[in-house]
Protein backbone atom coordinates (compact mmCIF):
# COMPACT_ATOMS: atom_id res chain seq x y z
CA UNK A 1 0.00 0.00 0.00
CA UNK A 2 3.03 2.10 0.02
CA UNK A 3 3.06 2.51 -3.83
CA UNK A 4 2.03 5.35 -5.71
CA UNK A 5 -1.23 5.60 -5.51
CA UNK A 6 -2.82 6.57 -9.53
CA UNK A 7 -5.56 9.41 -9.22
CA UNK A 8 -8.70 7.40 -9.35
CA UNK A 9 -11.89 7.64 -8.47
CA UNK A 10 -12.73 4.37 -7.86
CA UNK A 11 -9.51 4.21 -5.40
CA UNK A 12 -9.09 7.52 -4.26
CA UNK A 13 -11.02 7.04 -0.64
CA UNK A 14 -10.19 8.77 2.23
CA UNK A 15 -8.46 6.95 4.20
CA UNK A 16 -5.39 5.88 1.20
CA UNK A 17 -2.00 5.79 3.12
CA UNK A 18 0.61 7.56 1.04
CA UNK A 19 4.24 7.60 1.25
CA UNK A 20 4.95 11.03 2.76
CA UNK A 21 8.29 12.98 1.58
CA UNK A 22 11.36 12.10 3.13
CA UNK A 23 11.21 14.48 6.02
CA UNK A 24 14.99 15.47 6.19
CA UNK A 25 14.87 16.54 2.20
CA UNK A 26 12.26 18.11 3.53
CA UNK A 27 13.31 20.09 6.30
CA UNK A 28 16.91 20.44 4.07
CA UNK A 29 14.93 21.98 0.88
CA UNK A 30 13.03 24.61 3.02
CA UNK A 31 16.32 25.60 4.73
CA UNK A 32 17.90 26.04 1.25
CA UNK A 33 14.81 28.22 0.03
CA UNK A 34 15.30 30.31 2.79
CA UNK A 35 18.78 30.66 2.63
CA UNK A 36 18.23 31.62 -1.20
CA UNK A 37 15.67 34.23 -0.52
CA UNK A 38 17.92 36.16 1.87
CA UNK A 39 20.66 35.91 -0.46
CA UNK A 40 18.72 37.91 -2.96
CA UNK A 41 17.46 40.29 -0.24
CA UNK A 42 20.20 42.66 0.21
CA UNK A 43 18.44 45.36 2.26
CA UNK A 44 18.51 42.56 4.63
CA UNK A 45 21.38 40.81 4.19
CA UNK A 46 23.99 43.76 3.58
CA UNK A 47 23.25 45.72 7.28
CA UNK A 48 23.16 42.22 9.28
CA UNK A 49 26.60 41.56 7.73
CA UNK A 50 28.29 44.45 7.59
CA UNK A 51 27.53 46.38 10.70
CA UNK A 52 28.88 44.29 13.24
CA UNK A 53 31.95 44.15 10.93
CA UNK A 54 32.00 47.90 10.37
CA UNK A 55 31.51 48.51 14.10
CA UNK A 56 34.18 46.41 14.98
CA UNK A 57 37.08 47.51 12.48
CA UNK A 58 35.71 51.05 13.90
CA UNK A 59 35.99 51.17 17.76
CA UNK A 60 37.53 47.84 18.37
CA UNK A 61 40.46 48.32 16.18
CA UNK A 62 40.79 51.41 14.16
CA UNK A 63 40.13 53.89 17.76
CA UNK A 64 41.55 51.34 20.25
CA UNK A 65 45.23 52.34 21.55
CA UNK A 66 47.70 49.24 20.98
CA UNK A 67 48.15 47.31 23.67
CA UNK A 68 44.79 48.04 25.51
CA UNK A 69 43.40 44.79 24.82
CA UNK A 70 40.05 46.66 23.37
CA UNK A 71 40.48 44.69 20.30
CA UNK A 72 40.00 41.06 22.31
CA UNK A 73 37.78 42.67 24.82
CA UNK A 74 35.15 44.34 22.14
CA UNK A 75 35.15 40.68 19.95
CA UNK A 76 33.82 39.06 22.67
CA UNK A 77 31.06 41.79 22.62
CA UNK A 78 30.90 42.31 18.93
CA UNK A 79 30.45 38.49 18.45
CA UNK A 80 27.14 38.40 20.45
CA UNK A 81 25.77 41.50 18.54
CA UNK A 82 26.34 39.49 14.93
CA UNK A 83 23.60 37.35 15.94
CA UNK A 84 21.28 39.51 16.95
CA UNK A 85 20.65 41.35 13.43
CA UNK A 86 19.67 37.89 11.83
CA UNK A 87 17.98 36.71 14.97
CA UNK A 88 16.22 39.46 15.65
CA UNK A 89 15.37 40.86 12.41
CA UNK A 90 14.81 37.51 10.28
CA UNK A 91 12.70 36.19 12.87
CA UNK A 92 10.70 39.30 14.28
CA UNK A 93 10.17 41.40 11.81
CA UNK A 94 10.22 38.93 9.07
CA UNK A 95 7.58 36.59 10.18
CA UNK A 96 5.39 39.43 11.27
CA UNK A 97 5.99 40.51 7.48
CA UNK A 98 4.77 37.01 6.33
CA UNK A 99 1.95 36.67 8.71
CA UNK A 100 0.70 39.92 7.10
CA UNK A 101 1.05 38.78 3.63
CA UNK A 102 -0.55 35.71 4.15
CA UNK A 103 2.56 33.63 3.19
CA UNK A 104 2.18 32.25 7.00
CA UNK A 105 -1.01 31.32 6.22
CA UNK A 106 -0.52 29.36 3.31
CA UNK A 107 2.52 27.34 5.14
CA UNK A 108 0.34 26.41 7.99
CA UNK A 109 -2.50 25.06 5.74
CA UNK A 110 0.31 22.96 3.33
CA UNK A 111 1.48 19.46 4.01
CA UNK A 112 4.95 21.44 5.76
CA UNK A 113 5.43 20.60 9.31
CA UNK A 114 5.82 23.83 11.02
CA UNK A 115 8.90 22.79 12.47
CA UNK A 116 10.25 22.75 9.01
CA UNK A 117 9.21 26.52 8.66
CA UNK A 118 11.01 27.35 12.02
CA UNK A 119 13.75 25.59 11.61
CA UNK A 120 14.64 26.81 8.34
CA UNK A 121 14.57 30.46 9.91
CA UNK A 122 16.35 29.25 12.51
CA UNK A 123 19.45 27.44 10.77
CA UNK A 124 19.20 30.68 8.27
CA UNK A 125 20.00 32.91 11.22
CA UNK A 126 22.95 30.13 12.51
CA UNK A 127 24.43 30.78 8.83
CA UNK A 128 23.91 34.37 8.50
CA UNK A 129 25.66 34.47 12.04
CA UNK A 130 28.43 32.28 11.74
CA UNK A 131 29.54 34.27 8.47
CA UNK A 132 29.67 37.27 10.57
CA UNK A 133 31.78 35.43 13.20
CA UNK A 134 34.15 34.14 11.06
CA UNK A 135 34.96 37.64 9.21
CA UNK A 136 35.17 39.56 12.84
CA UNK A 137 37.69 36.83 13.84
CA UNK A 138 39.91 36.96 10.93
CA UNK A 139 39.55 41.14 11.41
CA UNK A 140 40.57 40.26 15.21
CA UNK A 141 43.43 37.98 14.69
CA UNK A 142 44.70 39.61 11.66
CA UNK A 143 44.12 43.50 12.39
CA UNK A 144 43.48 42.73 15.86
CA UNK A 145 46.03 40.87 17.37
CA UNK A 146 44.42 39.21 19.34
CA UNK A 147 45.75 35.83 19.98
CA UNK A 148 43.66 33.21 22.09
CA UNK A 149 44.31 29.14 22.50
CA UNK A 150 42.53 27.09 20.24
CA UNK A 151 39.83 25.70 22.33
CA UNK A 152 39.05 29.46 23.19
CA UNK A 153 38.01 30.17 20.22
CA UNK A 154 36.29 27.15 19.74
CA UNK A 155 34.21 28.22 23.27
CA UNK A 156 33.68 31.97 22.26
CA UNK A 157 32.28 30.44 18.75
CA UNK A 158 29.93 27.89 20.33
CA UNK A 159 28.99 30.76 23.00
CA UNK A 160 28.56 33.53 19.98
CA UNK A 161 26.54 30.84 17.65
CA UNK A 162 24.36 29.95 20.58
CA UNK A 163 22.77 33.45 20.58
CA UNK A 164 21.34 32.62 18.07
CA UNK A 165 18.84 30.74 20.28
CA UNK A 166 17.05 32.97 22.83
CA UNK A 167 17.34 36.33 20.53
CA UNK A 168 15.60 34.07 17.60
CA UNK A 169 12.63 32.93 19.99
CA UNK A 170 12.21 36.44 21.29
CA UNK A 171 12.46 37.29 17.69
CA UNK A 172 9.91 34.96 16.83
CA UNK A 173 7.46 35.85 19.65
CA UNK A 174 7.43 39.78 18.47
CA UNK A 175 6.75 38.61 14.96
CA UNK A 176 4.00 36.01 15.64
CA UNK A 177 2.08 38.88 17.98
CA UNK A 178 2.62 42.37 16.16
CA UNK A 179 2.04 43.62 12.81
CA UNK A 180 4.49 44.19 10.68
CA UNK A 181 4.76 48.22 11.14
CA UNK A 182 4.71 47.61 15.17
CA UNK A 183 7.34 44.59 14.72
CA UNK A 184 10.08 46.05 13.20
CA UNK A 185 9.68 49.58 15.65
CA UNK A 186 9.93 47.21 18.49
CA UNK A 187 12.86 44.62 17.00
CA UNK A 188 14.48 48.25 15.78
CA UNK A 189 14.56 49.39 19.93
CA UNK A 190 14.97 46.06 21.40
CA UNK A 191 18.48 45.78 19.16
CA UNK A 192 19.42 49.02 20.44
CA UNK A 193 18.32 48.31 23.70
CA UNK A 194 20.07 44.89 24.14
CA UNK A 195 23.22 46.10 22.11
CA UNK A 196 23.79 49.46 23.62
CA UNK A 197 22.79 48.49 27.46
CA UNK A 198 23.80 44.93 27.56
CA UNK A 199 27.30 46.21 26.38
CA UNK A 200 27.88 45.06 23.20
CA UNK A 201 29.19 48.13 21.86
CA UNK A 202 31.49 49.33 24.81
CA UNK A 203 31.83 47.90 28.32
CA UNK A 204 29.24 48.49 30.61
CA UNK A 205 31.98 49.29 33.13
CA UNK A 206 31.98 52.57 31.23
CA UNK A 207 28.36 53.55 31.71
CA UNK A 208 26.90 55.46 35.39
CA UNK A 209 26.08 52.75 37.58
CA UNK A 210 22.34 53.16 37.65
CA UNK A 211 22.79 52.13 33.53
CA UNK A 212 24.98 49.57 34.71
CA UNK A 213 22.28 47.65 36.85
CA UNK A 214 19.38 47.69 33.59
CA UNK A 215 22.25 45.31 32.01
CA UNK A 216 21.35 42.82 34.31
CA UNK A 217 18.08 42.35 32.97
CA UNK A 218 19.16 42.25 29.33
CA UNK A 219 20.15 38.53 27.92
CA UNK A 220 23.18 40.34 26.21
CA UNK A 221 24.98 41.24 29.11
CA UNK A 222 24.66 37.69 30.43
CA UNK A 223 25.60 36.30 27.05
CA UNK A 224 28.78 39.07 26.85
CA UNK A 225 29.79 38.48 30.04
CA UNK A 226 30.27 34.08 29.16
CA UNK A 227 31.87 35.19 25.82
CA UNK A 228 34.37 37.64 27.77
CA UNK A 229 35.14 35.00 30.53
CA UNK A 230 35.61 32.51 27.38
CA UNK A 231 38.07 35.14 25.92
CA UNK A 232 39.92 35.05 29.18
CA UNK A 233 38.93 38.84 29.26
CA UNK A 234 37.05 38.97 32.96
CA UNK A 235 37.85 37.11 36.06
CA UNK A 236 36.23 33.54 35.36
CA UNK A 237 34.12 32.01 38.24
CA UNK A 238 30.50 33.68 37.28
CA UNK A 239 29.98 31.31 34.44
CA UNK A 240 26.99 29.33 36.27
CA UNK A 241 24.88 32.40 37.55
CA UNK A 242 24.94 33.56 33.30
CA UNK A 243 24.17 30.29 32.20
CA UNK A 244 21.65 30.05 34.32
CA UNK A 245 20.47 33.32 33.16
CA UNK A 246 20.49 33.04 29.95
CA UNK A 247 18.72 29.61 30.38
CA UNK A 248 15.95 31.19 32.11
CA UNK A 249 15.42 33.99 29.38
CA UNK A 250 15.51 31.39 27.09
CA UNK A 251 13.20 29.50 28.43
CA UNK A 252 10.95 32.56 28.80
CA UNK A 253 11.23 33.69 25.66
CA UNK A 254 10.40 30.21 24.04
CA UNK A 255 7.13 29.97 26.30
CA UNK A 256 6.16 33.45 24.93
CA UNK A 257 7.04 32.42 20.94
CA UNK A 258 5.30 28.95 21.84
CA UNK A 259 2.10 30.48 22.86
CA UNK A 260 2.36 33.33 20.02
CA UNK A 261 2.53 30.05 18.15
CA UNK A 262 -0.47 28.93 19.04
CA UNK A 263 -2.23 32.40 18.54
CA UNK A 264 -1.03 32.63 15.08
CA UNK A 265 -2.68 29.31 14.02
CA UNK A 266 -6.17 30.50 15.88
CA UNK B 1 -9.16 0.05 1.74
CA UNK B 2 -11.26 0.73 4.70
CA UNK B 3 -13.37 4.01 3.82
CA UNK B 4 -16.11 3.67 0.92
CA UNK B 5 -16.27 6.04 -2.18
CA UNK B 6 -19.55 7.19 -1.29
CA UNK B 7 -18.32 8.99 2.06
CA UNK B 8 -18.40 12.35 1.28
CA UNK B 9 -14.89 14.10 1.26
CA UNK B 10 -15.97 17.15 3.47
CA UNK B 11 -19.26 16.38 5.46
CA UNK B 12 -20.01 19.22 8.32
CA UNK B 13 -22.55 18.85 10.44
CA UNK B 14 -24.73 21.18 12.98
CA UNK B 15 -21.13 23.42 12.06
CA UNK B 16 -21.18 26.65 14.46
CA UNK B 17 -18.10 29.21 14.54
CA UNK B 18 -18.66 32.38 16.44
CA UNK B 19 -16.96 35.64 16.77
CA UNK B 20 -18.14 37.11 19.93
CA UNK B 21 -21.97 37.50 19.34
CA UNK B 22 -22.11 37.14 15.74
CA UNK B 23 -22.70 33.72 14.86
CA UNK B 24 -20.73 33.51 11.26
CA UNK B 25 -21.65 29.59 10.95
CA UNK B 26 -24.69 29.13 12.20
CA UNK B 27 -25.69 25.10 12.49
CA UNK B 28 -24.21 24.72 8.67
CA UNK B 29 -25.08 21.02 7.65
CA UNK B 30 -23.06 20.33 3.84
CA UNK B 31 -21.25 17.52 2.09
CA UNK B 32 -18.63 18.00 -0.52
CA UNK B 33 -18.34 14.95 -2.87
CA UNK B 34 -15.39 13.44 -4.85
CA UNK B 35 -15.24 13.94 -8.24
CA UNK B 36 -17.72 17.46 -7.82
CA UNK B 37 -17.24 20.93 -8.12
CA UNK B 38 -19.06 22.44 -5.14
CA UNK B 39 -19.69 26.05 -5.26
CA UNK B 40 -20.48 27.74 -2.18
CA UNK B 41 -22.16 31.38 -2.77
CA UNK B 42 -23.54 34.14 -0.56
CA UNK B 43 -23.62 37.32 0.45
CA UNK B 44 -20.92 38.37 2.11
CA UNK B 45 -20.75 37.40 5.79
CA UNK B 46 -22.82 34.45 4.44
CA UNK B 47 -19.63 32.27 6.22
CA UNK B 48 -18.59 31.16 3.15
CA UNK B 49 -14.76 32.31 4.13
CA UNK B 50 -15.62 31.06 7.31
CA UNK B 51 -16.57 27.42 6.58
CA UNK B 52 -13.56 27.23 4.01
CA UNK B 53 -11.29 28.39 7.69
CA UNK B 54 -12.71 25.66 9.21
CA UNK B 55 -11.79 23.29 6.31
CA UNK B 56 -8.38 24.24 6.26
CA UNK B 57 -7.74 24.22 9.79
CA UNK B 58 -7.54 27.57 10.54
CA UNK B 59 -9.85 28.30 13.84
CA UNK B 60 -11.83 25.84 15.56
CA UNK B 61 -15.62 25.35 15.45
CA UNK B 62 -17.57 26.11 18.26
CA UNK B 63 -20.13 23.24 18.04
CA UNK B 64 -20.90 20.50 15.28
CA UNK B 65 -18.69 18.12 13.47
CA UNK B 66 -16.32 18.88 10.48
CA UNK B 67 -13.89 15.88 8.79
CA UNK B 68 -11.94 16.02 6.33
CA UNK B 69 -10.95 13.27 4.19
CA UNK B 70 -11.73 10.91 7.02
CA UNK B 71 -9.60 13.28 9.55
CA UNK B 72 -9.79 16.23 11.29
CA UNK B 73 -9.41 19.39 9.72
CA UNK B 74 -6.03 20.87 9.60
CA UNK B 75 -4.81 17.54 11.37
CA UNK B 76 -1.05 16.59 9.11
CA UNK B 77 -3.53 13.70 7.88
CA UNK B 78 -5.94 15.55 5.89
CA UNK B 79 -3.37 18.60 5.00
CA UNK B 80 -1.42 15.99 3.25
CA UNK B 81 -4.53 15.36 0.77
CA UNK B 82 -5.74 19.14 0.44
CA UNK B 83 -4.35 21.82 -1.99
CA UNK B 84 -5.50 25.84 -1.60
CA UNK B 85 -5.58 28.71 -2.95
CA UNK B 86 -6.49 31.18 -0.38
CA UNK B 87 -8.52 34.69 -0.89
CA UNK B 88 -5.08 36.96 0.14
CA UNK B 89 -2.40 34.76 -0.08
CA UNK B 90 1.28 36.42 -1.44
CA UNK B 91 4.11 34.05 -1.60
CA UNK B 92 7.73 34.73 -1.12
CA UNK B 93 8.46 37.61 -3.71
CA UNK B 94 11.98 36.37 -4.27
CA UNK B 95 11.78 33.01 -5.20
CA UNK B 96 11.09 32.13 -9.11
CA UNK B 97 8.14 30.60 -10.29
CA UNK B 98 9.89 26.98 -10.46
CA UNK B 99 11.37 27.67 -7.28
CA UNK B 100 8.36 28.45 -5.73
CA UNK B 101 6.43 24.77 -7.46
CA UNK B 102 9.37 23.20 -7.21
CA UNK B 103 9.66 23.64 -3.07
CA UNK B 104 5.73 23.07 -2.94
CA UNK B 105 5.23 20.01 -4.54
CA UNK B 106 8.27 18.46 -2.21
CA UNK B 107 5.64 18.95 0.52
CA UNK B 108 3.42 16.20 -1.22
CA UNK B 109 3.92 12.30 -1.63
CA UNK B 110 2.57 11.96 -5.08
CA UNK B 111 3.12 15.31 -6.38
CA UNK B 112 3.22 15.62 -10.52
CA UNK B 113 6.49 16.79 -12.28
CA UNK B 114 6.92 20.29 -11.64
CA UNK B 115 7.04 20.34 -15.72
CA UNK B 116 3.61 19.32 -15.64
CA UNK B 117 2.13 21.92 -13.07
CA UNK B 118 4.23 24.84 -14.69
CA UNK B 119 2.41 24.08 -17.95
CA UNK B 120 -0.84 22.78 -16.45
CA UNK B 121 -0.94 26.71 -14.91
CA UNK B 122 0.43 28.50 -18.11
CA UNK B 123 3.74 29.50 -16.32
CA UNK B 124 6.22 28.06 -18.74
CA UNK B 125 7.04 31.12 -20.02
CA UNK B 126 7.60 33.34 -16.90
CA UNK B 127 8.97 29.92 -14.69
CA UNK B 128 12.49 31.54 -14.07
CA UNK B 129 10.87 34.50 -13.01
CA UNK B 130 10.62 35.92 -8.98
CA UNK B 131 7.62 35.78 -7.96
CA UNK B 132 8.04 39.75 -7.33
CA UNK B 133 8.08 40.45 -11.41
CA UNK B 134 5.00 38.71 -11.89
CA UNK B 135 1.88 40.49 -13.05
CA UNK B 136 -1.11 40.12 -10.95
CA UNK B 137 -2.63 37.16 -13.16
CA UNK B 138 0.39 35.50 -13.14
CA UNK B 139 0.75 35.56 -9.35
CA UNK B 140 -2.87 34.04 -8.73
CA UNK B 141 -1.76 31.19 -11.50
CA UNK B 142 1.16 30.10 -9.30
CA UNK B 143 -1.03 30.42 -6.46
CA UNK B 144 -3.23 28.23 -7.96
CA UNK B 145 0.12 25.93 -8.97
CA UNK B 146 0.77 25.61 -5.35
CA UNK B 147 -2.79 24.06 -4.57
CA UNK B 148 -2.87 21.55 -7.71
CA UNK B 149 0.89 20.14 -7.77
CA UNK B 150 0.19 17.68 -4.55
CA UNK B 151 -2.50 15.94 -6.80
CA UNK B 152 -4.78 16.79 -3.78
CA UNK B 153 -7.97 14.72 -2.91
CA UNK B 154 -9.39 18.17 -2.00
CA UNK B 155 -8.61 20.87 -3.77
CA UNK B 156 -10.54 24.55 -1.87
CA UNK B 157 -10.06 27.54 -4.11
CA UNK B 158 -11.26 30.75 -2.65
CA UNK B 159 -12.42 33.39 -5.45
CA UNK B 160 -9.61 32.04 -7.39
CA UNK B 161 -10.21 34.14 -10.36
CA UNK B 162 -9.95 37.60 -9.13
CA UNK B 163 -7.04 39.35 -11.33
CA UNK B 164 -7.82 36.77 -13.99
CA UNK B 165 -8.69 37.92 -17.68
CA UNK B 166 -11.18 36.06 -19.58
CA UNK B 167 -8.55 33.28 -21.04
CA UNK B 168 -6.48 32.65 -18.01
CA UNK B 169 -9.71 32.13 -16.06
CA UNK B 170 -11.17 29.69 -19.05
CA UNK B 171 -7.90 27.75 -18.80
CA UNK B 172 -8.38 27.83 -14.91
CA UNK B 173 -11.65 26.02 -14.95
CA UNK B 174 -11.16 23.71 -17.74
CA UNK B 175 -8.04 22.58 -15.21
CA UNK B 176 -9.77 22.48 -12.10
CA UNK B 177 -12.99 20.46 -14.41
CA UNK B 178 -9.93 18.08 -14.91
CA UNK B 179 -9.17 17.61 -11.06
CA UNK B 180 -12.40 16.75 -10.45
CA UNK B 181 -12.72 14.67 -13.25
CA UNK B 182 -9.88 12.89 -11.59
CA UNK B 183 -11.64 12.71 -8.74
CA UNK B 184 -10.71 15.00 -6.32
CA UNK B 185 -13.53 17.38 -4.35
CA UNK B 186 -13.83 20.71 -5.19
CA UNK B 187 -14.21 23.43 -2.69
CA UNK B 188 -14.79 26.57 -4.43
CA UNK B 189 -15.78 30.34 -3.33
CA UNK B 190 -16.71 32.91 -6.28
CA UNK B 191 -18.37 36.30 -6.62
CA UNK B 192 -18.88 35.58 -10.16
CA UNK B 193 -22.16 33.92 -10.53
CA UNK B 194 -21.11 33.00 -13.73
CA UNK B 195 -18.16 30.89 -12.67
CA UNK B 196 -20.43 28.88 -10.88
CA UNK B 197 -22.30 28.46 -13.52
CA UNK B 198 -19.25 27.32 -15.56
CA UNK B 199 -17.67 24.96 -12.95
CA UNK B 200 -19.68 23.79 -10.29
CA UNK B 201 -21.48 20.65 -10.30
CA UNK B 202 -23.18 21.25 -7.22
CA UNK B 203 -24.21 25.16 -5.20
CA UNK B 204 -24.58 25.40 -1.94
CA UNK B 205 -26.43 28.88 -0.88
CA UNK B 206 -25.53 30.25 2.83
CA UNK B 207 -27.37 33.33 4.08
CA UNK B 208 -26.17 34.25 7.88
CA UNK B 209 -24.21 31.06 8.21
CA UNK B 210 -26.69 28.55 7.17
CA UNK B 211 -27.24 26.68 3.84
CA UNK B 212 -30.38 27.91 2.55
CA UNK B 213 -30.17 26.17 -1.04
CA UNK B 214 -28.46 23.55 -2.84
CA UNK B 215 -28.64 21.59 -5.82
CA UNK B 216 -27.01 22.13 -9.26
CA UNK B 217 -26.90 25.53 -10.96
CA UNK B 218 -29.99 24.29 -13.36
CA UNK B 219 -32.19 23.33 -10.36
CA UNK B 220 -31.10 26.66 -8.61
CA UNK B 221 -32.29 28.63 -11.57
CA UNK B 222 -35.41 26.90 -12.21
CA UNK B 223 -36.54 27.61 -8.73
CA UNK B 224 -36.77 31.10 -9.63
CA UNK B 225 -40.46 31.96 -11.22
CA UNK B 226 -39.60 35.33 -12.33
CA UNK B 227 -38.07 37.85 -14.94
CA UNK B 228 -35.90 40.46 -15.27
CA UNK B 229 -36.95 43.46 -16.82
CA UNK B 230 -33.93 45.92 -17.53
CA UNK B 231 -34.74 49.65 -18.78
CA UNK B 232 -33.51 53.08 -18.48
CA UNK B 233 -35.42 55.27 -16.69
CA UNK B 234 -35.59 58.74 -14.67
CA UNK B 235 -38.51 57.04 -12.07
CA UNK B 236 -36.87 56.89 -8.47
CA UNK B 237 -36.95 53.65 -6.75
CA UNK B 238 -39.47 53.89 -4.69
CA UNK B 239 -42.42 54.49 -7.43
CA UNK B 240 -40.41 51.11 -9.79
CA UNK B 241 -41.01 49.28 -6.31
CA UNK B 242 -44.65 50.15 -6.22
CA UNK B 243 -45.17 48.88 -10.06
CA UNK B 244 -47.24 45.51 -9.26
CA UNK B 245 -45.26 42.30 -9.83
CA UNK B 246 -42.23 43.75 -8.89
CA UNK B 247 -39.74 42.11 -6.53
CA UNK B 248 -36.49 44.15 -6.63
CA UNK B 249 -35.06 47.10 -7.82
CA UNK B 250 -31.07 47.08 -8.62
CA UNK B 251 -29.05 49.78 -10.09
CA UNK B 252 -26.69 48.96 -12.37
CA UNK B 253 -24.98 51.48 -14.52
CA UNK B 254 -27.31 53.62 -15.72
CA UNK B 255 -29.96 51.21 -16.01
CA UNK B 256 -32.09 49.58 -13.72
CA UNK B 257 -33.16 46.23 -13.58
CA UNK B 258 -36.68 44.94 -11.86
CA UNK B 259 -37.36 41.68 -10.96
CA UNK B 260 -40.76 40.77 -11.54
CA UNK B 261 -43.15 37.71 -11.21
CA UNK B 262 -45.95 39.56 -13.33
CA UNK B 263 -43.62 40.74 -16.21
CA UNK B 264 -46.85 41.87 -18.21
CA UNK B 265 -48.57 43.60 -15.60
CA UNK B 266 -45.53 45.19 -14.65
CA UNK B 267 -44.41 46.32 -18.23
CA UNK B 268 -47.68 48.09 -18.54
CA UNK B 269 -47.65 49.88 -15.37
CA UNK B 270 -44.08 50.80 -16.22
CA UNK B 271 -45.29 52.55 -19.61
CA UNK B 272 -47.73 54.26 -18.38
CA UNK B 273 -45.62 56.04 -15.88
CA UNK B 274 -42.87 56.87 -17.71
CA UNK B 275 -43.57 57.20 -21.53
CA UNK B 276 -39.62 58.27 -21.79
CA UNK B 277 -38.70 54.52 -21.06
CA UNK B 278 -35.73 53.51 -23.19
CA UNK B 279 -33.86 50.53 -23.72
CA UNK B 280 -36.84 47.75 -22.28
CA UNK B 281 -35.10 44.39 -22.23
CA UNK B 282 -36.68 41.17 -20.57
CA UNK B 283 -35.54 38.16 -20.34
CA UNK B 284 -35.14 34.92 -17.94
CA UNK B 285 -33.87 34.58 -14.72
CA UNK B 286 -29.66 33.82 -14.12
CA UNK B 287 -28.45 31.64 -11.69
CA UNK B 288 -27.70 35.58 -10.23
CA UNK B 289 -31.13 36.03 -10.00
CA UNK B 290 -32.05 32.91 -8.31
CA UNK B 291 -29.57 33.24 -6.06
CA UNK B 292 -30.31 36.91 -5.03
CA UNK B 293 -33.98 35.44 -4.86
CA UNK B 294 -33.25 33.02 -2.49
CA UNK B 295 -31.10 35.25 -0.25
CA UNK B 296 -33.95 37.83 -0.71
CA UNK B 297 -36.43 34.85 0.51
CA UNK B 298 -34.51 33.91 3.36
CA UNK B 299 -34.08 37.53 4.82
CA UNK B 300 -37.74 37.96 4.51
Amino acid sequence: MNAVVERNPSVNTAAIARRSPSLPGLYLREAGAELTRMRRMPEFAIPTLALPVMFYSLFGIALARPGSGTAGYLLATYGVFAALGPSLFGFGAGIAQEREQGVLALKQISPLPSAAYLLAKLANAFVFTAIVLVALYALAGFAGGVALPRTAWLTLFVIHLACVVPFGLLGLGIGLTLRASGAMALTNLLFLLLAVFGGLWMPVSLFPPWIQQIAVFLPSSHLAALALEAAGRIPGGGALGHVLAVLGFTAAFGAYAARAWRGAAK
Amino acid sequence: MTATTDFPAVRARGLVRRYGDVAALDGLDLDLHRGRVTAVLGPNGAGKSTFVDLVLGRGRADAGTLDVLGHSPGSTDARAHTGAMLQSAALFSQLTVREHVELHAGYYADAYPVDVVLAVAGLDEVADRRYSQLSGGQQRRTQFALAICGKPDLLVLDEPTVALDADARAALWSVVRGAAAEGAAVLLTTHLLEEAEALADDVALLANGRLVAHGSPAEMRARVGHKRIRCTTSLPSATLHALPGVRDVQPTGRHRVLQSVAPEQTLRALLAADERVRDLEVTGASLEDAVLDLIRREAA
